[in-house]
């Protein structure tokens, strides 16, 4: 017999008077994987969280944790019977208790020297030693960030869940956070959901992404794999600064303003398609009498990013070395080299 | 050093206004020691300590019922389906606005030999004595029924406050609903219940109207008595500073608490709390919130009708009721325009030039809390007497006694909303040209306008109720209503005691439901 899936969700929905917050989402999470949930804000993501935590109520469908049945039909585990531990966006410490009680606050059945052992291994585990007899309005917030996450991780719980782990945090820090929450997920071997609206997050710390939108998960998979290959025009809108070229399927390619784009479409000859171009897939060099231009350049570091202007008008955008430097104005000729295959959509009327 | 302009303009003014503080606590201390040993037979005669421990245990009881009343209707109408929920949540801060003697002598009336219950119960079943009402039981009942809301307000707030996310963390880590009502919910509001509960002993301190009519002799009672005897005035000084003492304890404990109060609401959130389904306890928890209400809202206001409707019948008229009424507007409003006056230099320097002298003046001023109105009556009654004769019983020292008595409440007000404008405003119209009086005239009273207004309307609303004071200080044939109910009470004429009372809860609500109403626009 296999081993059951840490967490899997079937059909699962929840509405919110007449607002769909989450429709049909299936989803299945195997022991030790870290899974990014990704989308916009009010798509239903911490909807999806609270579910599984037991916050909320599902309309239809299934919860199960480590192959048991947590919530779906008649049957409902009160959060505190899921063994589920959940970081809070604001962290939800307690403020009438000290950290030490903080973070003991979900230990039970145990001796009070036990108690101080876990105390003291996790709040190293988390470089806060010394500090369990302060109140939470004296720490920091990357202290406060570093409690809910030791708070939430002593009772070890099956599954953990995590809201905006850092969005309350300054630049700087949520750079370091990130990298101490990777070590931390990776090294204590945890299954851990966690919600963001954040893709550069997303892409650093998941194992899997899931991209919702609307209430719907729209695509799940590898990092890389929703990157390159986007299943739906929001995914490659919302994975990254996307530009989108209409064109019509031949025999040989995708016909385009550019040209004749050589590339496999999987689309009825003649169909109107769009091909997904990132700023690195886009080349260019001046080119008198074109009657593309350069609209812009906006200094990045390494790279120029450029803004171009087609003959109709469409913008497209694509990086050039630091070195060359082209005025805004400057005819050019543009042309596609992509590493991969370029991802593509089935033109509709809204996007033409 | 502050530049002269601006220590004629602020720092003199609040400077006088914390002297005004200091000199009925001075001026009693004076009285005292000059009594010599008679002061100090004052302080060991047995009476003495029979009236501080009743003191005491009448300020005890009256909070353990308050707490009892208030915390569950807090919860109740913030965190559960209670049926009719809203119109709980109106109704039963309410009592607040009736003063504590017109309370006391509706339930005397109703509840004492010969009353109305009595009444009601002796034709059909005989019964012609009922369980003495006067003394202590009379005092805890009126005291706890129209002290509640303190508590209540305090709690409430507290809990709307609360985030819902520590409710959900608890349960997360394995606390069931009722462990994590005890340890995250109550444990939470502790701060707050003590601060409310020092608010209501504070109250219970100063109040003079419900123990003198329920007869029951607590600190204010014996200083009356001992003024009204007229023997031993430095007798009456000692009782009135021993009541300080007392009080000045009870609120640096509440600011204590208040601190605490503070700091725990510090993780504010905008989501609203999950409400708690009663299931089968709806209708006793709604059955509970009827019999508070019921208690102290509905019984007073339907024996105050009572007695209205019977003098009306026995064709008693009101004697020169405008002429009452405009005694106690024009009194209450003078009071509150020049408390305003004083209040705003000090809440100025407290809110925008914080150093050790402004917080000292705060903390002078914010000791008028714990002077009850009876101790400054006397001692300006005293020093009028002595010193300043030709303002002994005149307007200005009515209304120097209201300055005195409300000073911490306008300061306290008119502090929040100098810290709801933030300076750079200021800063923005000096970077503009103007100068500094300019400013203020431009920019900074605008702003402050409903902040002063609403600090206005709060010291009006008190001091149309306020009572010992009144009674001392008026100018003699000055009536107001609170000393007409008083009078007509102390003689057992309820009847006519009824149309002044209901005036005088009129016209102080007037100004607390504009408040009540602006604030909801403003939300």
């Amino acid at each position: 017999m296999t081993k059951p899936p840490a967490l899997e969700l079937r059909q699962l929905s929840k509405t919110f008077g007449s607002h769909p917050a989450v429709q049909n989402v299936d989803l299945s999470l195997p022991e030790g994987e870290v899974l990014a949930l990704l989308g916009p804000s009010g798509c239903g993501k911490t909807t999806i969280l609270r579910l599984i935590a037991g916050f909320e109520r599902p309309d239809s469908g299934q919860v199960r944790i480590g192959g048991q049945l947590a919530a779906g039909g008649l049957s409902f585990t009160p959060p505190e019977g899921r063994g589920v531990g959940m970081v809070f966006q604001d962290y939800a410490l307690f403020p009438h208790l000290t950290i030490g009680d903080n973070v003991t606050f979900g230990l039970k059945g145990l001796s009070r020297k036990q108690r101080q052992e876990k105390l003291g291994f996790i709040l190293r585990l988390v470089g806060l030693e010394g500090r369990a007899a302060d109140y939470p309005h004296q720490l920091s917030g990357g202290e406060r960030q570093r409690v809910a996450l030791a708070r939430a991780l002593v009772p070890e719980p099956r599954l953990l869940l995590l809201d905006e782990p850092l969005s309350s945090l300054d630049a700087d820090l949520r750079m370091k956070m990130r990298e101490d929450l990777r070590v931390l997920l990776k090294v204590g071997k945890l299954t851990a959901i966690f919600v963001t609206h954040d893709q550069e997050e997303a892409l650093y710390l998941g194992d899997r992404l899931a991209v919702m939108n609307q209430g719907r998960v729209e695509q799940v998979g590898k990092p890389e794999d929703i990157f390159h290959q986007p299943a739906t025009r929001f995914v490659a809108e919302f994975m990254g600064n996307s530009d989108f070229l209409p064109g019509r399927r031949t025999p040989h390619g995708v016909e385009t303003e550019l040209g004749l784009i050589a590339q496999a479409v999987d689309a009825p000859s003649g169909a109107d398609v769009q091909l997904v171009l990132r700023a690195d897939d886009v080349r260019f060099e001046p080119q008198a009498g074109s009657r593309s231009i350069v609209l812009a350049r906006h200094f990045r570091g390494a790279m120029n990013m450029y803004r171009l202007r087609l003959p109709s008008g469409r913008l497209l955008h694509a990086y050039a070395p630091h070195e060359l430097r082209y005025p805004p104005g400057t005819p050019v000729r543009i042309w596609i080299e992509s590493q991969h295959p370029l991802a593509w959509f089935v033109s509709t009327d809204e996007h033409r | 050093m502050p530049s002269p302009r601006a220590f004629l303009l602020l720092w003199l003014p609040a400077i006088l206004a914390a002297a005004s503080v200091l000199l009925p606590v001075a001026y009693l201390l004076v009285r005292a020691a000059n009594g010599g040993d008679a002061a100090w037979v004052t302080l060991q005669r047995p009476n003495t300590l029979d009236t501080l421990l009743r003191t005491a245990w009448l300020g005890l009881s009256v909070t353990a019922v308050c707490l009892l009343l208030a915390v569950p209707i807090a919860w109740l109408t913030v965190r559960t389906d209670l049926p009719l929920r809203r119109l709980w949540a109106v109704l039963t801060p309410l009592p607040l606005v009736i003063p504590s003697y017109v309370g006391a002598f509706l339930y005397a009336s109703a509840l004492g030999p010969r009353g109305l219950l009595q009444g009601l119960l002796e034709e059909p079943f005989g019964i012609t004595r009922l369980p003495d009402i006067y003394g202590f039981p009379g005092a805890l009942l009126v005291l706890s029924l129209l002290n509640y809301p303190y508590v209540l307000l305090v709690v409430r707030a507290a809990l709307l406050r609360m985030d819902p996310a520590q409710e959900e963390a608890a349960r997360s880590l394995g606390h069931g609903p009722w462990s994590t009502f005890w340890r995250v919910t109550f444990a939470q509001l502790r701060p707050a219940m003590a601060s409310g509960s020092l608010l209501v002993v504070l109250y219970v301190l100063r109040d003079f109207g419900a123990v003198a009519v329920m007869r029951y002799t607590t600190f204010t009672r014996a200083i009356y008595i001992q003024y009204q005897s007229a023997l031993d005035r430095s007798a009456a000084a000692v009782l009135a500073l021993m009541l300080i003492v007392f009080s000045v304890v009870v609120l640096f404990l509440e600011s204590k608490a208040r601190g605490r109060v503070n700091q725990l609401s510090s993780a504010a959130s905008n989501r609203k709390p999950e409400r708690v389904p009663l299931g089968a306890w709806r209708w006793p928890a709604a059955a509970f919130c009827a019999t508070v209400v019921s208690l102290a809202l509905l019984l007073p206001a339907g024996i105050l009708l009572y007695w209205l409707v019977r003098g009306w019948l026995a064709g008693e008229a009101v004697d020169n009721a405008l002429g009452l009424v405009w005694n106690s507007v024009s009194a209450s409003g003078l009071g509150a325009l020049v408390v305003v006056v004083m209040a705003l230099p000090v809440a100025y320097l407290l809110a925008r030039r914080p150093s050790q002298a402004s917080s000292l003046i705060g903390s002078i001023t914010n000791l008028a809390f714990a002077l009850p109105g009876i101790v400054i009556a006397l001692a300006l009654v005293f020093f009028g007497a002595n010193y300043a004769l030709p303002l002994y019983q005149t307007m200005p020292m009515l209304v120097f006694a209201y300055m005195i008595l409300f000073l911490p409440q306008a300061v306290a007000a008119i502090r929040t909303s100098f810290q709801r404008v933030p300076a750079q405003f200021e800063e923005a119209a000096r970077s503009l040209g103007s100068g500094p009086l300019a400013v203020v005239r431009r920019v900074t009273l605008p702003l402050l306008r409903p902040g002063l207004s609403a600090a206005a309307a709060l010291v009006f609303l008190t001091a149309m109720k306020e009572l010992p004071t009144t009674l001392l200080l008026a100018p003699i044939g000055f009536k107001t209503l609170a000393t007409s109910v008083w009078s007509f009470v102390s003689e057992a004429f309820f009847a006519r005691a009824a149309a002044p009372a209901l005036l005088l809860i009129l016209t102080s609500s007037v100004p607390m439901a504009l408040l009540v109403l602006r604030e909801e626009n403003e939300s």
